[in-house]
């Protein structure tokens, strides 16, 4: 099964149903958006990734994966959360972390502080505040040698 | 800034109608109370903070960024 989607930055493709995620709580400032797709336009699994709207063009956000920017990274959930995404001690956990893309790449910010958190069994999503210490724009692409 | 001291069950008011009770303090955290009219709203600044950079992020790419961004391999 695939689902035909109208994309903020690629046009109309075609997205297989593994790649449509449910929020039942939408996303942060856009609560009322329920469903979205993971486009990989730089081929499977490889991130930067698109996580666009299925029912408008916007909202459309950039997301890398938390785990390969901190390999120590580490999320606790709430019972609330747990529940909402049905996550239970099986359940095999992804976690996308947004992006700001500013017209210079180099200066993007990802948000390790709010991640959304996918129940890859089931794929329902949430994004959550993580009680841990982490920064909510995190430069990714810190040169060496750079101040 | 402000800066007022309390202890667990001290409160303080603002502006006649919002009061701000200290429920309990731990080590690192401390509860907050606050009684205050519907029409004010409160949220945690992590949520506003949140809600702000989706709302950047949503915004379009610049194409100078789209370029570089579909341009990166990954090593």
């Amino acid at each position: 099964m695939s689902m035909e989607i109208m994309t903020r930055d690629f046009g109309l493709i075609n997205v297989e149903e593994d790649k449509i995620f449910n929020f039942p709580s939408g996303i942060f400032a856009f609560e009322d958006c329920r469903q979205f797709a993971l486009i990989s336009p730089l081929g499977e699994n490889v991130y930067p990734m698109w996580l666009q709207s299925t029912e408008n063009v916007t909202p459309c956000f950039i997301v890398f994966d938390p785990a390969t920017i901190d390999g120590a990274y580490r999320i606790t959930l709430n019972s609330s959360e747990k529940k909402l995404l049905k996550i239970n001690d099986d359940t095999n956990i992804r976690c996308l972390s947004i992006a700001v893309v500013p017209e210079d790449y180099k200066k993007t910010t990802v948000n390790m502080k709010c991640p959304i958190v996918i129940n890859a069994d089931e794929r329902i999503a949430a994004q959550v505040i993580l009680p841990e210490k982490y920064e909510i724009r995190l430069p990714i692409y810190v040169e060496k040698g750079a101040e | 800034m402000l800066v007022v001291t309390r202890k667990t069950d001290e409160s303080l008011t603002i502006s006649d109608n919002i009061e701000i009770t200290v429920l309990e303090i731990t080590k690192d955290r401390v509860k907050i109370g606050i009684s205050a009219p519907k029409d004010i709203k409160i949220i945690r600044n992590e949520l506003r903070d949140a809600q702000d950079m989706n709302k950047e992020s949503s915004q379009a790419l610049p194409k100078a960024a789209m370029e570089a961004l579909l341009g990166i391999k990954k090593d």
